[in-house]
């Protein structure tokens, strides 16, 4: 091996590569704007700043007491959502038939006797209707919950008060009854209002950052990296073939130059053309979407120089077996895209079923998008990732051996 | 021929599949010698050039260049070779100059004496001034130049041209010729692949002709076609001949056979050179009024014709 060929070979195939603009644009320009959008849609958050996002709740109070209207209010109060009221004798069948049609996500139908059921002590039903086709914003059904644990803690704690009193003093009169109802009432509401036991998060071993990583970008920054860097690092494959279309490959074989210089030299550029491109997108994430990449450079270095490794071996074997740069750039698209879709670069592998898992493990972006969540939002650090290291450096080298004895010429 | 050979090929064999690329083929170069490789498309001229230059390897024979085995010891017979490929093999989007430079890395030329060797190789391609342009600004037979200089780079025993005035214009070729010429007349021994008869003449100092694999026939223009036994022909319009004359042509030994045509004659010749003068004077001299005359001279052209059967020219217009 000759490390001042296997250096100048390198050289000229980034030079060659830069002398083409549209690929800087692809390497750098292209991932931070699906960064961006992926990463905005993830945070769920459209427009800019802090404003949290109202939603709305189509409902139909059918109660005819009063005790519908005070959930409704308590529900406004928790200031999340927006009522949409349905009027009139028919809502219920309305608001049915509205999310039905789709045309409402959910809606919430309160009964005739909401009311009346409650006084008489007994349980009631409140129905939330939701169409499974429409995204449906599950912060609309957790207000309604949180509001009903209330009322049922308020209720419960009524009848507690109320049956404690029969037991020690014998039945409460009517006034007597109102009078510790509602004093239990606000006693559970200040107690809603500050708990006795709460949890308090706390991060220790690091200075707290001044602002909290936005998850969107936090799940979109390493994705889309990851994404790039294989989409990219596949697509240049087809420099390797036009080498072999333009002859340039033979004038190389016809000089003094052994074929496994020319392999390590392949390797050897796009390693370092990935690694730059993976840095200056983990320098972006960092800088511009705030996105928080762990405890440990070491690890995220190690992680990234594994991944990249084995991108470019892959990149180096396609280039060996293909006679075509179309088709081999087909074959990248194809084959990157999907690892993409099957590694969890696009949706996390932990909501896919099982089997869907497996095969994620069975290609190397799987393991770097799990050693990227230790990472990044698992909090794990160096000894976290080495299994995903391993797996990933062994990847690198089983696809550069392999491309070694692809790597031909004729 | 004297001393050892430059490239000594001994039943050289290529089989692609059933095909058989190249049979059984021989042939000597000796030092500072232009040898050329004539043939129709589908020869193997390019497929032979490619067993010598290490990038195919022979099914069998051997081929050695400089004394080294080009397929024992490739590593050190490609340092003894410079190739000019069929193809222009640049970087199109580099300069001139970087191309070359690169080039010359790889054979190993450190960058002081190559920056030099390159200017050197520039001016004798008169392309100095466009060093800093990118090849895919060149005209065709500029890139065919630099394509050429890049063969160069290493100051090679031999020099590997396959094919190299394809499809470029009259003038352009004609440089090209002269600049291997040059280079030959430096003491460069050169192998040259052509189907361009012409060329063959022009600058071979001995052919091979090969066809569908095989050598049919190596030597120099002359003994090729004294070889096939032949010939030229002498064309004559002209009033007044008559049979007595026509017998006397006939019998002369260099004549093979005589035939009237419809204003004249024709003579088929073994050696019409130094025939033509006896003619013109024995004609002139019977009061024969000579309108025209037309000697066709042998050529490699006969020579394919009479071991084939076939025109050479007829078979690369298809392609071209
Ligand atoms: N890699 C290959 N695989 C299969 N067949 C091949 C290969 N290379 C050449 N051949 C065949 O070998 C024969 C000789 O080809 P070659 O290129 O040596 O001819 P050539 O004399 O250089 O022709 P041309 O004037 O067209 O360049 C042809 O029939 C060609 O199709
Ligand atoms: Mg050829």
């Amino acid at each position: 091996m000759h490390v001042r060929r296997i250096y100048s070979i390198a050289a000229l195939n980034v030079r060659v590569l830069l002398s083409d603009r549209t690929a800087l644009l692809w390497l750098l320009a292209m991932p931070i704007v699906f960064t961006f959008v992926s990463g905005v849609a993830f945070s769920g958050g459209g427009g800019g700043g802090d404003a949290p996002v109202r939603y709305a709740l189509t409902v139909a109070n059918m109660d005819e007491g009063s005790r519908g209207g005070e959930l409704l209010d308590a529900i406004l109060r928790s200031d999340e959502i927006d009522l949409l009221m349905l009027e009139g004798p028919a809502a219920d069948e309305e608001a049915q038939l509205l999310v039905e049609d789709g045309d409402r996500s959910a809606a919430l139908v309160i009964p005739r006797d909401y009311s009346e059921r409650l006084a008489a002590r007994e349980s009631v039903t409140l129905t939330f209707h939701r169409n499974p086709e429409r995204m449906n914003p599950l912060v609309t059904r957790r207000a309604v919950e949180r509001v009903v644990t209330k009322l049922n803690a308020d209720e419960l704690a009524g009848r507690a008060v109320v049956s404690a009193h029969e037991a020690i003093r014998g039945a409460p009169s009517a006034e007597e009854e109102l009078e510790l109802t509602r004093a239990i009432r606000a006693f559970v509401s200040a107690e809603f209002a500050g708990p006795s036991t709460t949890v308090a998060v706390e991060r220790l071993g690091r200075p707290a950052q001044s602002e909290a990583p936005d998850m969107g970008f936090q799940h979109s920054s390493p994705a889309m990296a990851l994404m790039f860097v294989l989409l990219n690092g596949l697509m240049l494959s087809s420099m390797l073939v036009t080498e072999k279309r333009e002859k340039t490959l033979a004038r190389l074989l016809i000089a003094p130059v052994r074929r496994s210089e020319i392999v390590a030299a392949n390797l050897a550029w796009r390693f370092i053309v990935g690694t730059l491109q993976l840095w200056f997108l983990i320098g972006f994430g960092a800088l511009v979407f705030r996105v928080d990449w762990g405890d440990s450079m070491l690890a995220l270095a190690l992680v990234g120089a594994a991944y990249v490794a084995a991108v470019a071996g892959l990149s180096v074997l396609i280039g060996s077996l293909s006679g075509n740069p179309r088709r081999a750039e087909t074959l990248s698209l194809v084959l990157s895209l999907a690892m993409c879709a099957l590694g969890g670069l696009w949706w996390p592998l932990e909501i896919t079923p099982e089997a869907y898992q497996t095969v994620g493990h069975l290609i190397p972006t799987g393991w770097a998008m799990d050693a990227m969540n230790n990472l990044l939002s698992r909090g794990y650090a160096l000894s976290g990732v080495i299994p995903q290291v391993l797996v990933l450096l062994g990847f690198a080298l089983g696809f550069s051996i392999a491309a070694v004895a692809a790597f031909r010429y004729e | 021929m004297s001393g050892e050979p430059v490239i000594k090929v001994r039943n050289l064999v290529k089989r692609y599949g059933e095909l058989v690329a190249v049979n059984a083929v021989s042939f000597e170069v000796a030092k500072g010698e232009i040898f050329g490789l004539l043939g129709p498309n589908g020869a193997g001229k390019t497929t032979t050039i490619s067993i010598l230059s290490c990038i195919t390897p022979p099914t069998s024979g051997s081929a050695m260049v400089s004394g080294i085995d080009v397929v024992t010891d490739s590593l050190t017979a490609r340092s003894k070779i410079g190739v000019v490929p069929q193809e222009i093999a640049l970087y199109p989007t580099l300069s001139a100059r970087d191309n070359l430079m690169f080039w010359g890395r790889m054979y190993g030329l450190p960058d002081r004496t190559l920056t030099r060797r390159v200017d050197e190789l520039l001016s004798i391609v008169q392309l100095s001034d466009r060093a800093s342009s990118r090849i895919d600004t060149f005209s065709g037979g500029m890139k065919r130049r630099i394509n050429i200089a890049a063969g160069l780079l290493h100051r090679p025993d031999v020099l590997f041209l396959d094919e190299p005035t394809v499809g470029i214009d009259p003038q352009t070729r004609r440089n090209i010729l002269d600049l291997i010429k040059e280079l030959n007349a430096e003491g460069l021994t050169i192998l040259y692949t052509t189907h361009y008869l012409e060329e063959a003449e022009f600058l071979c100092d001995r052919v091979g002709i090969m066809d569908e694999g095989k050598m049919i026939a190596v030597g120099t223009r002359d003994e090729l076609t004294e070889s096939i036994g032949a010939t030229g022909v002498i064309a004559v319009r002209a009033d007044g001949l008559n049979d007595a004359l026509i017998d006397w042509l006939a019998a002369l030994p260099a004549v093979s056979k005589v035939a009237r045509s419809e204003d004249g004659l024709t003579l088929n010749v073994v050696r019409g050179a130094d025939l033509l003068p006896t003619v013109v004077e024995k004609l002139a001299g019977s009061g024969v009024d000579i309108h025209s005359l037309d000697v066709t001279v042998p050529n490699l052209e006969s020579v394919f014709l009479h071991l084939t059967g076939r025109r050479l020219d007829e078979e690369h217009d298809e392609k071209s």
